[in-house]
């Protein structure tokens, strides 16, 4: 009687026993699943931790695509073609196109490439117009930007793009040109990293504001140094950042095949700024056009000087970068051990 | 109630299978892999150079693709646009490739009928690999283990796939379902760059001989210096031990883990040994264990593998050789500069490497170069007193010489390189 008390008292805790011990193996078995695919739960645990960080983004893709190393020359020889240029006042500095339209174009600002695609190539319009694509992460509601492409995909380098600006009443009054020859592919296409691997390096690298959207991510190429036989482009993944504070958009460039930040010279960007007001100044007063052209060409030796320091800095990038990884990789591991905590807890 | 004999019995056997179930699944969750995956999966967060994550496959490849055409013209073909062994890798990969058989035994002129089969598509690894090799890289279950130096693909007919050892002159075939031949037929259109070639033996190898002289692109690349930190990082701190010695030493750095297992020199030049003790590695295994972990160990580096191939084991150290590759043919250099080296003795693994790796193409101010045809060179050594009798390998090769500094660029110049007495030598260097 007594024993088989005691036996049934066995079999009840030994099924207790029993059940416990099933779920904790099978929390075992469904952790081992995640890890053998962790990229892409390494992934999600980052996006979770950027929500947390009231980071907002669009629907990111996972989509592995390729992309190659190419190179191009900057076209020194844009002057021969100025004579075919009708109706504007063209000029050609630091290898570029300086031009203030005779007839201004109204456009759609919100729509602005209907107007202007045509435009753009006509060859009496625009030299070599029909290289380029209107891209609208670039434009807004003062310069509408058209890019040249390599591989299908826009160049982000002043070297390879047209910009139009446009002034208060909707009109275009003139452009820069920069135009980039000789493309070539540099090695075989290789895989790149996915939009999600980009965003989440670039979260990772803390060059993700908190409380801000990210607004788009794109794969282009970009300026990755200069060389005697040329300037050598890298596929990139651009993105594109919209702080809650401020109202602009901020761009942030990630190497597409090694995941490393590309940091962009703002010294280059700020002198673009003044060439954009020198050129404005041009457009407004013609009799001031001359001292203002003599004030361009100075600046635009300066923007030389800058993008060659800017090359340098590329170059010498790769040190920065690597410790930058290491950095990365901390925050990493602390993260996958802080999930670890958690779990424990 | 009342306690039944079967009643009994059934608590008995319950009691029993249930004590029985929980010491089993004790014994399941000690023993569990799942317990150190996870204290394992903060150390493989490392500094992994940034790298999309390198597979087995995107470094055990073939490296040369031959084109047999139907009148058994011979040519050695490449894209510079896509790589072409990729492709065909990635095709191979959709296909199912089953049991084998033996074809042809140690017969040379066989072989040779194999390896200049008309229309058909070759692939050249740069040294053996074995069957389970290709079935973990091309995703298969084929049941053979024989060494493969070339495989052997039919364009017209379906199941005609060798597998070709020039070591022995072994033949296998492979049975192959759902092989789509239209979509390799595709692939091999897309090449830009046509050598003329013949497949002849040379002393047990299979190499291309050149019949005409040939024109070869020059490549040009910015050399990256890896900061030492990654090494460090990458190398030494997955130990228990948490310090690490620095120690400045005749011509460079070492740095030690406190139980002095691991050490990783890096010397003033650039090079740069990883001794590790702290493992037992067993016995030394089968070529397939011994290139798998070297694999996995040059993998630890973290280092950029994009132009890296499988080269060379060296049976005598265990040692397998990863060697830069470019437009099909391998780089050489007179400092040991991109190749890494993995020796497994028993107790003690040793990496060679080098902090200074090719990083990025630029673009090259030369054209291409003339080589003049394989005979030639061959008739000039012989002329200049080598044996060529002891000629084990001739190919085109790249030459990356000169100083080497961070950010500068190199220009790899293709020439002949001659392996002579075990050893890779340029035909310049060779003669004299």
């Amino acid at each position: 009687m007594d024993f088989r008390r005691i036996e049934v008292i066995f079999i009840i805790v030994f099924a207790i026993l029993n059940a416990y011990l099933f779920g904790s193996y099978w929390q075992y078995q469904l952790e081992s699943g995640t890890v053998s695919s962790t990229s892409s739960s390494r992934n999600t645990t980052i996006l979770k931790e950027m929500r947390n960080d009231q980071i907002t983004y669009m629907p990111l893709s996972n989509t592995k695509s390729s992309g190659y190393y190419a190179s191009a020359k900057v076209d020194t020889s844009l002057k021969n073609d100025l004579k075919r240029l009708i109706d504007q006042d063209a000029r050609v500095s630091g290898d570029k196109i300086y031009s203030t339209l005779a007839d201004p174009v109204t456009i759609n600002v919100k729509q602005p490439q209907k107007t202007l695609n045509a435009f753009v190539k006509n060859r009496n319009n625009i030299i070599f117009g029909s290289q380029y694509t209107y891209n609208v992460n670039l434009s807004n509601s003062t310069q509408i930007v058209y890019t040249q492409m390599i591989d299908g995909r826009p160049v982000y380098s002043k070297a390879g793009q047209l910009i139009f600006y446009v002034n208060g009443a909707q009109e275009v009054t003139g452009y820069t040109q920069g135009h980039l020859a000789n493309q070539e592919q540099l090695r075989e296409e290789s895989d790149l990293i996915s939009q999600t691997r980009a965003v989440t390096w670039l979260y990772q690298y803390n060059e993700i504001p908190n409380n801000s959207k990210i607004e788009w991510a794109e794969l282009g190429y970009t300026n990755l140094l200069t060389t005697d036989n040329g300037v050598v482009y890298v596929p990139t993944w651009i993105i594109g950042i919209k702080s809650k504070s401020s109202t602009g958009i901020e761009t942030k460039r990630i190497n597409a095949f090694s995941g490393v930040l590309i940091k962009k010279d703002s010294e280059a960007s700020e002198s673009t700024k003044t060439v954009q007001q020198v050129v404005d100044s041009v457009s407004s007063s013609s009799e001031e056009a001359s001292s203002a052209s003599g004030e361009t060409a100075r600046i635009s030796t300066a923007l030389n000087s800058a993008s060659s320091n800017s090359s340098a800095d590329t170059t010498s990038g790769s040190s920065v970068t690597s410790s930058a990884s290491t950095g990365s990789s901390a925050i990493t591991s602390q993260s996958s051990s802080s999930g670890a905590n958690s779990e424990s807890e | 109630m009342k306690d039944t004999k079967t009643r009994k019995i059934a608590r008995h056997v319950i009691l029993a299978l249930l004590a029985l179930a929980s010491m089993a699944l004790s014994w399941i969750i000690w023993t569990n892999p799942a317990r150190y995956e996870r204290a394992k999966q903060v150390s493989t967060e490392k500094v992994q150079s940034n790298q999309v994550s390198r597979d087995m496959s995107d470094v055990i490849l073939p490296t040369q693709v031959i084109y047999t055409n139907s009148n058994q013209k011979q040519t050695l073909i490449n894209s510079s646009k896509k790589s072409l062994s990729k492709a065909i890798i990635n095709e191979l990969s959709k296909w199912k490739l089953e049991s084998s058989t033996r074809v042809s035994r140690g017969n040379k002129e066989r072989f040779l009928d194999y390896a200049s089969m008309t229309r058909s598509l070759m692939l050249k690894y740069p040294s053996n690999v074995t069957g389970q090799i290709l079935s973990s890289v091309y995703d298969q279950k084929m049941d053979t283990n024989t060494e493969v130096s070339q495989i052997v693909i039919n364009l017209d007919r379906k199941n005609e796939f060798f597998l070709l050892d020039d070591k022995t002159y072994d033949v296998y075939q492979i049975k192959v379902t759902k092989q789509s031949l239209k979509s390799l037929r595709k692939i091999v259109k897309n090449n830009d760059q046509e050598y003329g070639v013949k497949e002849k033996i040379m002393n047990h190898k299979l190499i291309n001989d050149y019949p005409d002289s040939i024109e070869v692109p020059y490549y040009s690349f910015l050399i990256n210096k890896e900061s030492s930190s990654v090494f460090t990082a990458n190398l030494l701190t997955d130990t228990d031990a948490d310090s690490i010695d620095t120690k400045k030493v005749k011509d460079g750095t070492e740095y030690v883990t406190a139980n002095n297992a691991k050490r990783l020199l890096i010397q003033n030049d650039g090079s740069a040994t990883f001794n590790d003790t702290s493992k037992n590695n067993g016995k030394n295994g089968d070529l397939k264990t011994n290139i798998e972990k070297s694999f996995y160990q040059m993998k630890q580096l973290g280092v950029q593998v994009d132009n890296m191939r499988y080269f060379n084991f060296h049976p005598s150290q265990y040692q397998a050789e990863f060697r830069d590759y470019v437009g099909g043919f391998p780089i050489f250099n007179n400092d040991g500069l991109g190749t890494i080296k993995v020796s497994r003795q028993s107790s003690e693994l040793t990496t060679a490497f080098s902090i200074y790796n090719l990083d990025v193409p630029v673009p090259t101010s030369e054209n291409n170069k003339e080589l003049p045809s394989t005979e030639t060179i061959l008739n000039q050594l012989e002329l200049n007193g080598i044996d060529t009798k002891k000629i084990e390998d001739i190919d085109v090769g790249y030459d990356w010489s000169g100083k080497v500094s961070a950010n500068s660029t190199v220009e790899l110049e293709p020439t002949w390189y001659i392996k002579y007495r075990g050893d890779w030598t340029s035909y310049r260097d060779l003669i004299s």
